[in-house]
């Protein structure tokens, strides 16, 4: 089975926990501690194919950029996380990307981002079109509005994400399945 | 401020420099072999990283910070391979970057390709030379002209395997004269002249005034060469300087000058693939200025806790400029340290903070000015709490080596689950219990600093019971305890890196210390079984009523500000530590001079004694009392031909240290310096070079009692605060204000505005919020006038010192543009 190496960034408290744990679990909890560190696997299906999935959920805090560099070499695809609630967790979102950049030394990295706690539309301080346009200022990557509480677009991340990674590395598998598959889905090689 | 700025201030003026440097990896190695890298101030090794086994592409991620202690022209990453057949290093490439290039590459991950390191290359230094023109009357009566060429000086020249014996060539045409070899010495004075004939021209006053062989211009280049000397063969190639007459002014008929030695004409850099390294760079350069000028802007910010509201004040608006808060954060908290006014900067930071926050699950999460400024507020105070909390801890740790893994898909051969979950458990009730145990050793404005967050917490969400614990477990330990523990090196807790084995029981540590240090109400147990499903057997045992129990008090305690500050007996607590050289103490009248008087020790300063002992884990073999600590200064390097060298002098004679390299010199004599400035019975005169040979090198006094002939090095007034320099960190504030002019003066303008239209819609859209438009335009003009001000004396001593700056001069020789460097 092909692993995707998945990492989840963004600022302490917008909801990475929560969305990693409901994806990978389902379930949806009030209250997470900080994290520091955690990583989860679980297989999916993708395309007729099943994948597993090793996600790593990060700490939020700087003090663990020593910890970040190093994920940042090993991940294959990112999730990169703000919640519209806060201005100042989508303005850290520049950097984080340009040090993924940096350390990958390419401009072609898989990655989502994500606007999470969108049921919580009371509070909202950024637009949705604020993050449109921040994923077209990151080349174009996929964007989402999700909410873990509200389980909104939780799975989609993670599956465009590893959809992603099969559209710039395809998976060797593929190519013998190929003609079985025909060539009229979403998913198929480019 | 009105004044100018006083010529005499012009000396008063410091260039200071500091560096960060984060060495990432490297990538595509031609071979896989161990490998290290260091990082180098021109020729002399300052850092080097962990060895990487047998790989094409090392990952070290390690970060070094230092003050620059001398000039420099040049930072370069070396890449070295174990060669286990040569017993030696080897260099496989090199990376190297002029100094006025560092600010390009600012703060941002970037990959260099690797060069290729030669000795026809690798140049450093300079040398002295001066060139003339004279008539002379030839055998036959004519006129004839000579060219002069004398080879003063050289300075700071290549070391090659440890060894300098240099000489100068001098060739013009085709004719090439020598110096005699200067032994041992990478500063030769020659003081050599050589002379050669010049070719005929019809006017001899031409020759007089300006030189000049317009279409033979390059034919006759003078070539002044440096070589190391070699007992068999040619000289190694040490550098050369390039000089066309024609370009030479020598219209008073001698031209003397410092000039930059450079790489050897015609060496070609191999263009061979040699890999690439991953670097990050922080390089900071401040002109800060006498206090005097500094005042206003001081008091501005001083005055920041009391204005209300808090969005208008000095400090929140320098947050609110810089993007990355702990930029502002790092000089605010030194400059309050130093003022003794932290605390009340950190409630009205935390308060502001806490009003903006709605959720109390989200409470100081965000990497906010507030959070930072905490945050540095712990590492400054905490660092020696921090040391004596966890040092058995990961002693034990680093030492034992237990396998902790209990992921079961991360399990070695052999390994038992329930084994490792028993490691694991012990060291975690080790760093449980070393916690809380710790409780009243904490540092009392730490704990003002707790106190003044859990209250802004309490008050803003009174109705949830325990967001008073989880503010402050979310300082110390989130912030604290768990990176400390996840990365000693980063909090100075180990100098040596973890393996891979290490490392990952720290991480299962960390987490689970974050963890215990989160659950104060065991309602919200179930939430951890959710998380990653090998811990919960951890978690089982350590998540008791108990531990619940003890983590409340903990927090309780070190968050209260009526505590019984009774500490216990006061541990001493280590100031500094390493390897260094030392020169036997004996007081024997005649010691040999051999490198067996030299020895290699382990030194230990507390703020209580010296000491040194052959290993770190060795009994003492000496133990100097800082009470007898009467000075501390350099040696001068004549004394025993050995650089780096400084002395402790104690009532009875000088104990002779050797340092590894002039930054760790910097920072053992800015330590010791101000430890011994806290003794009374400090001394004003030392002697700055050794007694040797029955004799004070220095002053040639023969008894070794006699008084010192030299003042010592003055300080400034004594502080608790041993290592601020208040004025530094307000030149930072400035020119972050600088770099943020234009948002300063939209942010006026938004304020004047909105003060005009009060209650009316506005009428243009202002880029941020503003509280109070009165109170935050007031301030924002004061600083505004300030910050520009401070700018023009900027600006004026900058004038200056372009004016007395001499091309040519020792300080500034010419042809700076060619460098070994990349680009
Ligand atoms: N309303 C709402 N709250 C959320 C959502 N996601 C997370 N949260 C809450 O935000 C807080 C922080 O979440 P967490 O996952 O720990 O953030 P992390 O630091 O990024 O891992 C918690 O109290 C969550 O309950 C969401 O989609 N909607
Ligand atoms: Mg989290």
């Amino acid at each position: 089975m092909r692993e995707y190496k998945l990492v989840v960034l963004g600022s302490g408290g917008v909801g990475k926990s929560a969305l990693t744990v409901q994806f990978v679990q389902g379930i949806f909890v009030e209250k997470y501690d900080p994290t520091i560190e955690d990583s989860y696997r679980k297989q999916v299906e993708e395309c007729g194919l099943s994948c597993m999935l090793e996600i790593l959920d990060t700490a939020g805090t700087e003090q663990f950029t020593a910890m970040r560099d190093l994920y940042m070499k090993n991940g294959q695809g990112f999730v990169l996380v703000y919640s519209i609630t806060a201005q100042s967790t989508f303005n850290d979102l520049l950097d984080l990307r340009e040090q993924i950049l940096r350390v990958k030394d390419t401009d072609n990295v898989p990655m989502v981002l994500v606007g999470n706690k969108c049921d919580l539309e009371d509070e909202r301080v950024v637009g949705k079109d604020q993050g449109v346009n921040l994923a077209r200022q990151f080349g174009n990557c996929t964007f989402l509005e999700t909410s873990a509480k509200a389980k909104i677009n939780v799975d989609e991340i993670f599956h465009d994400l590893v959809r992603q990674i099969n559209r710039q590395t395809p998976d060797p598998r593929k190519k013998t399945n190929k003609k079985k598959q025909g060539s009229g889905r979403s998913c198929v090689l480019l | 401020m009105e004044e100018d700025l006083d010529e005499g201030d012009i000396s008063k003026v410091r260039i200071l420099e500091s560096l960060r440097i984060n060495i990432g990896e490297a990538k595509n190695l031609t071979s896989a072999k161990d490998c290290s890298c260091t990082v180098r101030l021109d020729q002399e090794e300052v850092y080097r990283t962990g060895v990487k086994e047998k790989t094409q592409c090392p990952f070290w991620a390690e970060e070094t910070t230092f003050d620059v202690p001398r000039e420099f022209r040049q930072l370069s990453f070396f890449i070295h391979e174990k060669d286990w057949m040569k017993r030696s290093d080897s260099v496989v490439g090199k990376v190297a970057l002029r100094r006025d290039d560092l600010h390009r590459y600012h703060g941002k991950d970037q990959w260099f390709p690797l060069q290729a390191v030669d000795t026809d290359s690798e140049v450093y230094g300079q040398v002295q030379v001066e060139v003339r023109t004279n008539e002379v009357l030839g055998g036959d009566g004519a006129s004839l002209n000579k060219l002069t060429v004398r080879v003063l000086e050289g300075n700071g020249l290549t070391i090659i395997h440890n060894q300098c014996d240099p000489y100068a060539t001098v060739t013009f045409r085709n004719e090439t004269k020598r110096t005699k070899v200067r032994r041992k010495t990478v500063d030769p004075r020659f003081d050599e002249s050589f002379q050669f004939e010049l070719p005929k021209t019809s006017s001899a006053a031409d020759t007089k005034t300006n030189y000049s062989f317009e279409d033979e211009a390059n034919k006759h280049d003078l070539k002044i060469a440096m070589w190391n000397s070699a007992s068999l063969g040619e000289g190694v190639f040490i550098g050369e300087v390039r000089l066309t007459l024609a370009a030479i002014n020598l219209s008073s008929g001698v031209h003397k000058a410092w000039y930059f030695l450079k790489p050897r004409e015609n060496s070609k850099q191999s263009r061979v693939e040699l890999g690439s390294l991953r670097v990050r760079i922080n390089y900071q350069q401040d002109h800060v200025l006498p206090s005097q000028y500094y005042g206003t802007l001081r008091d501005i910010l001083l005055r920041s806790p009391e204005i209300e509201p808090t969005s208008a004040s000095a400090v929140e608006i320098l947050g609110d400029l810089v993007k990355d808060k702990v930029d502002a954060a790092r000089p605010l908290m030194r400059l309050f340290y130093y003022h003794n006014a932290v605390v009340p900067l950190i409630k009205s930071l935390a308060h502001h903070e806490v009003s903006d926050t709605s959720d109390p699950n989200t409470i100081f999460r965000g990497n906010s000015l507030a959070s930072k400024c905490i945050d540095e507020f712990m590492r400054m105070e905490g660092l020696h709490y921090l040391y004596d909390t966890l040092r058995d801890l990961l002693e034990n740790i680093y030492d034992e080596r237990k396998p902790c893994e209990i992921d079961p898909s991360k399990l070695k051969d052999g390994d038992s689950l329930e084994t490792n979950l028993a490691n694991l458990r012990q060291y975690v009730e080790k760093a449980y219990q070393a916690i809380v145990d710790s409780a009243m050793g904490c540092p009392t404005a730490l704990c003002e600093c707790f106190y003044a967050i859990k209250e802004a917490a309490q008050k803003r969400f009174p109705e949830d019971p325990d967001v008073k614990y989880s503010a402050v477990s979310g300082f110390v330990f989130l912030r604290f305890f768990a990176p400390a523990i996840l990365s000693p090196t980063l909090f100075h807790l180990r100098t040596d890196n973890p393996d891979e084995q290490t490392s990952r029981t720290l991480k299962m540590v960390s987490k689970a210390i974050q963890t215990i240090g989160n659950h104060v109400n065991p309602d919200k147990l179930s939430n951890v079984n959710w998380k990653e499903e090998y811990m919960s057997p951890l978690y089982l045992h350590i998540l008791n009523e108990a531990h619940m129990d003890g983590i409340k008090k903990f927090l309780e305690v070190i968050s209260s500000t009526s505590q019984a500050q009774v500490k216990a007996i006061e541990a001493p607590i280590t100031l500094k530590e390493g390897v260094m050289i030392k020169r036997a103490q004996g007081r024997k009248k005649f010691l040999g001079f051999g490198l067996k008087n030299f020895k290699r020790r382990w030194f230990q300063l507390t703020n209580h004694e010296l000491t040194y002992s052959k290993t770190k884990e060795s009994k003492p073999l000496c133990v100097i009392s800082v009470n007898n600590i009467l000075a501390v200064e350099r040696l001068e390097e004549d004394s025993f031909q050995m650089q780096f060298m400084f002395q402790v002098v104690q009532p009875e004679r000088a104990l002779y240290i050797q340092a590894n390299n002039c930054v760790e010199e910097k920072e053992w004599l800015d330590i010791l310096f101000n430890i011994c400035k806290t003794n009374k019975n400090r001394l004003h005169y030392y002697h700055p070079a050794a007694f040797k040979n029955g004799h004070w090198i220095c002053c040639k006094a023969t008894a070794e009692t006699a008084q010192g002939c030299t003042q010592v090095t003055g300080g400034l007034p004594l502080s608790i605060c041993l290592d601020i320099d208040p004025d530094r960190e307000l030149e930072r504030i400035h020119c972050l204000f600088m770099a943020h002019l234009q948002k300063l003066h939209s942010l006026q303008d938004a304020c004047a505005t909105q003060a005009v239209y009060q209650g009316l819609p506005l009428p243009t859209q202002t880029p941020v919020s503003i509280e109070d438009p009165k109170t935050c335009f007031a301030t924002v003009s004061s600083m505004l006038s300030e910050i520009l001000a401070l700018e023009q004396k900027h600006n004026q001593f900058k004038k200056i010192r372009q004016r007395l700056t001499e091309y040519g001069s020792k300080q500034s020789p010419i042809g700076d543009h060619n460098c070994n460097s990349f680009h």
